[in-house]
């Protein structure tokens, strides 16, 4: 190879050296450049971020100082870094866990309302239960299948986990023609007399004048009404739209909660002779009012925002105190202040609680059963309410028809409870007191013959109200006026108990109540309350709840536990008003956990008595 | 022609807006019968000592959240502000009820036991009805030992002697010849009645019978009331005063009713005895007229009937025993005037000013109301005189009340704002009564007049013996019962009430012995005209 052939190939090589040490230098400039500027801005970036997050924080910090300083009781709720930076981290993950107890006070108040409700089945990973076609809509072999997936060998008795399965089976099965004829005899009641203006239902015939109690009979009358096949979605729509609008904008007890009665056509607060006035409000009607929004709620969920935005405007600190006992209301006749009184004996009580407990609300001491007494009326240990009448001035009347609606509506089963088997009654001892009051009943008429389903009722004329108990004052079978009178002539067969006791009692007994009163009834008008004991005829007056409760206990036949599993997800009744403090000035509730759920109670004493 | 479908149309929509609101009644008055219920009581006025106002709990849409409880004449009561009661021994109202509803607003109330209906006729007196008798029934009151044959007018409105002897008597028996039909218990009989006649009279206390405990009412004003007559929102559902006016009512000659419970005093009352004052002033001025034509004219020769005044008040037996009432409330508090009267020469004064200053010595040695007895030393004294004396003292009265309305006036009396009705009938009614009369009739109108209001201080509360031998006359009887009436008057004297006399009072003054009683005079009237019993 010649010199010059050589040189001029190392000088190319050498250039080209040279060029690709240039182009590399060139190229790796440009990178390096490229990340730098990258990173001075994705830096830029974060440093507005995080300005951004520290004033955000900082105005929060602020805010929830103010707050602290002006409610010292809430210091708990400090942890706001949690909340801003892991909150999303922290719902996933409480999510996921699925079980365990959850520290609400740990979490922001935001957090707190997106939780899901626990529930039975949201713990237990179980088949939560659903609600059942319509009575139109059911195979026909709808209840075969049902029988054979009832016939679980269970003994009767408590169970481990302070549950209890009845001796007793309820009825069920589809309506045949005379119960669709009652079922139709007693919706026309709410034909005749719901009120077009307003929606609301008279309590009694043409009295245009109903309670919070009365208006929950009236919507179990409707939901009965439509899954019963009575009436079609246009109409129930049509009906619990219009009645819900009115509670929407209903004038309140002194702007807390509902007022005792209101007018019917007018929907204004009246006092108990249906004129214009205010006199308070009763737990007791609203923990009913406060299940059927549940029922309705959970089977319609249509209807969830609508319920939950009129609930939400209720101011709830006062029915509630922080240890659950509940407290009605009414307005000192000289002073004009609201007076606030404990409400509720035993049976009423536990009832109520359990509506305000499907909402969030903890009324523990409410649930429970204590203080209570036993008597022994024909061998049977007849619980009623162990405060004093004379102490606390408030009568302890023992009747049916508490123990008859928890059977009906929630199938003795703790509010938490939407899995459960229907024979299986989870809130125990509700359902072993029940199987009390039906057995006292049931051994009157074989011993005395007196055909016998007590309960509360109204009367023609004075004193237009009875309490027909099986025990109050001292004594059994003791028909009492509200101001105490005993008053024997008013004792009667309650066609709503006959027809409860009917439904959840399958007996020869209970076929007996209802021959009794399955015809007893103006087909214009509903059902008769009752008949009188001493052979005087029917009472001759028709009421909301005697006509909604027999549609219940029809419903119940066809359906079982009325009160249906929920949606589950997030709910408004929970979800709203974060941003503000009126959650906590309303004391409106968090979605309820695990720790929250009412305990199963087992009495030492039912224990023994029932061992 | 284009009207006449529009006729048609209103017409159609005349009969259909008819239609409906006749439904509409019907639904009322079938299924809301508290729809046509009206307080017409106010609970908290109590009806006797130791009662109380209480609240009950009502579970449904209506009822009466208050009513009152107590105890009266042996018997536990409850009743509510439309008057729906329950009278009964047993303090659960369970046994031997008396159970009484209210129809008409109140207006009309019937007690009920055992088939046995007791009510009120329009003039005030108690009237019994039996479910299943038949005129051959014969009926018996017993005291559990010995039974008294009852005569067959228990079934008309009760003279003040029946219905006394019910109110004393355990049983009453009905017999169907010699077989009891029926015996039922009388026990709260005396309280229903009374409870019937409070009723009617819009809660008035002045119905209240001799001896009843008469609760003290001026602390109702402040806090016991739970039910307030300022707090019912509407006239309809107000407590109402019944529209009943009893012929008791009309002829009640004084109001004093506030004074028997005194410091209670209702809103208008003053007022209301504004009235009264003027009525008895003029009332008194027209008799005073009359008895001055008397003296000067004849009218002693036209023979009368001498217990023909009586025997219209006996025939209003509960008529008479509420006047009774209202006026021994009354003398409790005039008679001390007298005294006070006595001291500042009122007497004097009067007697100095008319043409009877010679009347009044003539009673130097009688006393103002004597003890017992009858004060035979002025059987010799012109009737007519003592009458007039008798128009003296009740102007003396007059000007108790005028000072007594000044000074409730003054010290702006509490109000109530359930009227008052006129408890005594008109000035036109006496007035028309004196001139429809003449000579001794008018005496005896005058007479009668100035009974009511005057004469006796104790209602017949106690059992009067009763003459059930149907050979008596009636003009016996009637005498009997004059004679026993006069004893009873005689035997209560009204006490001295310093109280209401102010500073003019003087409650240990020395009784005067210038007045003869009143039931002295009528005694020797009654001699006189041959009626009285001693003859």
């Amino acid at each position: 190879m010649p010199a010059q052939l050589r040189n001029v190939i190392l000088i190319i090589f050498a250039l080209g050296l040279l060029g690709s040490a240039i182009s590399g230098a060139i190229y790796l400039g440009d990178a390096v450049g490229e990340t730098v500027n990258n990173n001075a801005v994705k830096l830029a970036k974060a440093r507005a971020e995080k300005d951004a997050l520290e004033t955000e924080r900082a105005a929060k910090a602020d805010l929830a100082s103010e707050f602290l300083k002006e409610n010292p009781e809430y210091s708990a709720l400090t942890s706001l870094d949690n909340a801003d930076a892991n909150g999303f981290e922290i719902r996933t993950a409480l999510e996921n866990s699925g079980a365990g107890n959850v520290d609400m006070e740990t979490l922001p108040s935001l957090l707190r309302g997106q939780l899901p409700s626990q529930s039975l089945s949201s713990i237990s990973n179980g088949e939560k239960r659903v609600s059942p076609p319509r009575m139109c809509e059911m195979p026909e072999d709808f209840f075969d299948k049902l029988d054979q997936e009832n016939n679980e060998k269970s003994f009767p008795g408590y169970t481990e986990t302070n549950g209890y399965v009845r001796r007793y089976k309820p009825r069920r099965g589809f309506l045949n023609d005379r119960e669709m004829q009652a079922a139709k005899v007693a919706w026309g009641y709410f034909e005749k007399f719901t009120q077009e203006s307003t929606g609301l239902a008279n309590s009694v015939g043409g009295y245009p004048s109903t309670t919070l109690w009365d208006t929950a009979s009236y919507i179990s009358g409707m939901v009965a009404a439509y899954e019963l096949c009575l009436i079609e979605k246009p109409e129930f729509d049509k009906r619990i739209m219009r009645l819900l609008t009115t509670f929407r904008n209903l004038k309140l007890f002194r702007n807390e909660m509902p007022n005792k009665v209101y007018h019917t056509k007018t929907a204004a607060q009246v006092d108990y002779s249906n004129k214009p006035g205010e006199i308070g409000y009763s737990a007791l009607d609203i923990g009913r009012f406060l299940v059927w929004m549940r029922i309705i709620r959970n089977r319609y969920p249509y209807l969830a925002n609508t319920i939950d935005n009129m609930l939400l405007r209720w101011d709830y600190s006062n029915i509630i105190d922080k240890d659950g006992v509940m407290f009605g209301a009414a307005v000192d006749k000289e002073t004009k202040e609201t007076i606030y009184a404990q409400e509720g004996r035993l049976g009423y009580e536990e009832y109520a609680a359990k509506g305000f407990a499907l909402w969030g609300f903890k009324p523990y001491f409410a649930h429970r059963a204590e203080p209570y007494l036993t008597t022994n009326i024909l061998d049977v240990r007849v619980p009623y309410d162990g405060r004093d009448p004379r102490v606390f001035h408030s009568q302890n009347y023992v009747v049916t028809e508490s123990y008859l609606l928890d059977g009906l509506e929630l199938n003795w089963d703790l509010p938490h409870d939407d899995m459960s088997s229907d024979a299986i009654h989870s809130d125990g001892w509700r359902a072993e007191f029940a199987d009390r009051i039906y057995q006292v009943q049931h051994n009157r008429f074989e011993r005395d013959g007196y055909m016998t389903a007590r309960s509360e009722h109204n009367v023609k004329g004075p004193p237009y109200f009875t309490y027909d108990t099986i025990f109050s004052d001292g004594y059994p079978w003791n028909t009492v006026t509200p101001r105490g009178d005993y008053s024997p002539d008013h004792a009667a067969v309650a066609t709503k108990a006959a027809f409860g006791l009917w439904a959840l009692w399958d007996t020869y007994y209970t076929d007996i109540l209802y021959e009794a009163v399955i015809e007893l009834f103006d087909p214009e008008r509903g059902f008769y309350e009752g008949l009188y004991e001493g052979g005087t005829g029917h009472i001759e007056i028709q009421t909301a709840n005697n006509n909604g409760i027999l549609l219940a206990s029809l419903l119940h036949k066809v359906q079982g536990r009325i009160l249906t599993g929920g949606t589950g997800g997030s709910e408004v009744w929970y979800t709203r008003f974060r941003d503000r403090d009126l959650r906590i000035r309303r004391k409106l509730p968090d979605p309820p956990q695990k720790a929250d759920w009412l305990p199963a109670y087992r009495h030492p004493a039912q224990m023994e008595e029932t061992q | 022609m284009t009207l006449k479908p529009n006729l048609i149309m209103c017409i159609a929509s005349i009969i259909l807006s008819s239609g409906t609101s006749i439904a509409s009644a019907q639904d009322a008055t079938n299924n809301a019968s508290f729809e046509n219920s009206t307080a017409v009581l106010d609970t908290s006025v109590l009806f006797a000592i130791g009662a109380r106002e209480a609240e009950q709990a009502i579970r449904g849409s209506f009822g009466w959240p208050t009513f009152q409880e107590g105890f009266v004449e042996s018997v536990y009561f409850r009743f509510d502000p439309d008057g729906y009661a329950r009278f009964s021994p047993s303090p659960r109202l369970d046994e031997d009820v008396f159970e009484i509803q209210c129809v008409q607003n109140g207006s009309a109330c019937i007690a009920q036991k055992n088939g046995v209906e007791i009510g009120l006729t329009p003039e005030g007196r108690i009237q019994v009805r039996f479910d299943g008798i038949t005129p051959n029934d014969s009926f018996f009151v017993s005291d559990r030992k010995t039974e008294l044959p009852l005569p067959p007018t228990i079934l008309e409105p009760l003279d003040a002697r029946l219905e006394t002897l019910l109110s004393s008597s355990s049983e009453l028996i009905i017999k169907r010849e010699l077989e009891v039909l029926q015996s039922i218990s009388l026990v709260g009989f005396s309280a229903v009645t009374t409870y019937l006649r409070w009723v009617a009279q819009g809660q008035s206390p002045r119905v209240f019978p001799r001896g009843w405990p008469v609760p003290a009412q001026s602390g109702q004003l402040h806090s016991s009331g739970l039910t307030q007559p300022s707090e019912w929102e509407t006239a309809t559902n107000a407590p109402q005063v019944s529209k009943t006016t009893w012929h008791m009512q009309s002829r009640n000659p004084t109001n004093t009713q506030g004074f028997a419970n005194a410091g209670f005093v209702r809103n208008g009352q003053a007022d209301y005895q504004s009235q009264q004052y003027g009525q008895l002033q003029s009332e008194f001025q027209a008799m005073k007229d009359e008895l001055a034509t008397l003296r000067s004219g004849g009218g002693q020769t036209a023979p009368i009937h001498a217990n023909q005044g009586w025997a219209s008040q006996v025939d209003h037996g509960t008529v008479f025993g509420n006047e009774i009432q209202s006026v021994g409330q009354h003398s409790d508090i005039v008679a001390p005037n007298y005294s006070a009267l006595q001291n500042n020469g009122v007497e004097t004064e009067l007697a100095r000013t008319s043409d009877f200053a010679n009347f009044a010595n003539h009673f130097d040695n009688t006393n103002l109301r004597p003890q017992f007895g009858i004060q035979r030393e002025n059987l010799t004294q012109n009737p007519e005189d003592m009458l007039l004396n008798r128009v003296m003292n009740l102007e003396a009265e007059l000007e108790t009340l005028r000072q007594l309305i000044s000074r409730q006036q003054q010290y702006g009396a509490v109000a109530s704002q359930s009227g008052q009705k006129p408890m005594f009938e008109s000035n036109q009614l006496s007035t028309n009564q004196i001139q429809s009369s003449s000579g001794e009739e008018r005496i005896k109108v005058l007479e009668n007049l100035l009974l009511q209001r005057l004469g006796p201080t104790k209602p017949v509360t106690q059992p009067m013996p009763i003459i059930l031998d149907d050979t008596d006359s009636q003009e016996k009887r009637e005498q009997e019962l004059v004679q026993e009436m006069l004893r009873k008057l005689d035997s209560n004297p009204p006490t001295i009430d310093a109280n209401i006399q102010g500073d003019n009072s003087n409650a240990t003054a020395p009784q005067s012995d210038e007045y003869v009683s009143l039931s002295d005079y009528l005694n020797r009237v009654l001699k006189n005209n041959g009626l009285n019993t001693d003859q």
